[in-house]
């Protein structure tokens, strides 16, 4: 139980729940319906039932622990500076907290949207699909990169290329999506 | 040269302090920054009023007490340099100045500049240790230890405990501080005994004392005023999992 207590424990569990996700976002994209050129993913059969609760299981966790980190950092920063200069942090690494939770009500969003006609093609749900993928987006470029630090598979020389690679993927990612997105305007 | 000073003052630690303008005049780009800051006092206490509180010690960069932000940046503009390094030649006549003390619940401001740094004392007390024999000297080189070894621990062990990795965190985290000292005593053969229970007690210890987790912002690398990197946070975090599944 201390695991899931620790500081480090936590995150580790946060960083591979996240990762897990992000495989599943990027095979989501490769053998979507409305990728021009999809690609062929294997039949799995009743393997499909088990990862289902395998990605249930880490949006929770993910998000549960993501959040009471969240709070956690907050509270141990109640005051900051009149005036501060940052360095390596940016925008996405800064509000992982609401492109989080963004992206989570966007995620429910669209599987409720599965069978509901016309989700993502009409004007509002347009907006939404951009906006969730934008939170995702931001969310990812921070989050990828930012696992392999977590789970200890890091040093100088490869961190500047695991960043680039990781905020390369969000990009692809976002672009992927949004193409598509737009292949099926109405 | 002049110049334009805006400084964090707060008369007690429950008290809401506030920025304070004051005129540095005839600096001399030799002094360092906390000479310049002695001069500003003792024109102060000349005029009868309060002098800035802030901490130093050493004055020679190796204790870690001149804890201030200078201009938004933890130890000032300069890289790899301790405010008290810090010299004022790497300002220009007229410019502004910013002094604000480090900021973090876990490090509660005492007085002005001064702020209590004891919690990083408490994370390093919970295993930053190693245990030995007592009785004579042992000899030297009776112990081996590869080059590579020895520079990765020294590099660690270059951390002076000021807490410009907290203060620079958007999370108030001391992952950096807590990781130089893990990695310092992890990777030598003295401290490998204790290794796995105190990568975990020290991390328990620094969210108990009211530290935030690290969000690998990486914020504290670039103010570190001793080149602490953050390789050494991926390295405690490998020391934690080694400890977890039970590695030696
Ligand atoms: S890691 Fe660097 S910034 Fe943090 S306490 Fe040690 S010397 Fe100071
Ligand atoms: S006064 Fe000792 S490091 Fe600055």
């Amino acid at each position: 139980m201390r695991f899931f207590q620790n500081t480090v424990g936590r995150k580790i569990i946060v960083a591979a729940t996240g990762q897990i996700m992000v495989v599943f976002v990027v095979l989501h994209l490769l053998g979507n319906p409305l990728n021009p050129y999809p690609v062929k993913l294997p039949d799995i059969g009743s393997l499909k039932q088990l990862l289902r609760v395998l990605l249930l299981l880490s949006f929770i966790f993910h998000a549960f622990l993501g959040v009471q980190v969240a709070i956690e950092n907050r509270a141990a920063k109640p005051q900051t500076y009149v005036v501060r200069k940052k360095f390596h942090t940016n925008f996405a690494a800064e509000n992982m907290l609401w492109t989080g939770i963004l992206a989570a009500a966007f995620i429910i969003y669209h599987l409720l949207g599965a069978s509901m006609p016309g989700a993502g093609s009409g004007y509002i749900g347009t907006v939404i699909y951009l906006v969730g993928l934008t939170a995702l987006f931001l969310h990812l470029y921070h989050g990828i990169a930012s696992f392999f630090q977590t789970v200890g598979c890091n040093n100088e020389r490869t961190l500047p290329v695991i960043e680039r690679i990781g905020k390369g993927m969000a990009v692809i990612m976002l672009v992927g999506y949004a193409y598509m997105m737009l292949l099926n305007w109405p | 040269m002049d110049l334009n000073l805006f400084v964090w003052r707060q008369k007690r630690p429950d008290e809401k302090g506030a920025m304070e303008r004051y005129e540095a005049e005839d600096i001399s780009p030799d002094m360092s920054f906390l000479e310049m800051l002695d001069v500003v006092n003792e024109e102060l206490i000349k005029r009868g009023m309060e002098p800035i509180a802030f901490d130093h010690d050493c004055r020679e960069g190796i204790c870690g007490m001149c804890s201030q932000v200078i201009n938004g940046i933890p130890h000032g503009p300069r890289e790899k340099t301790t405010a008290c390094q810090l010299h004022m030649r790497n300002f220009k006549d007229g410019d502004t100045i910013y002094i604000e003390p480090f900021r973090a619940k876990a490090f509660p401001v005492i007085k002005d500049l001064i702020i209590d740094r004891s919690a990083l004392d408490r994370i390093i007390q919970a295993g930053g240790y190693i245990s030995a024999h007592t009785g004579g000297v042992p000899d030297a080189n009776t112990i081996l230890i590869p080059k590579e070894d020895a520079d990765t621990a020294m590099d660690a062990a270059e951390c002076i405990g000021c807490g410009a990795c907290v203060a620079a965190c958007p999370n108030g985290s001391a992952m950096l501080f807590t990781a130089a000292k893990v990695s310092h005593l992890a990777v030598l053969p003295q401290g490998k005994i204790e290794a796995a229970r105190r990568v975990c007690v020290m991390t328990e210890a620094m969210l108990k004392e009211g530290f935030g987790n690290c969000g690998n912002h990486y914020e504290c690398q670039a103010a570190c005023p001793k080149g602490i990197k953050v390789k050494f946070i991926a390295k405690l975090n490998r020391e934690y999992i080694k400890a977890q599944i039970g590695i030696k």
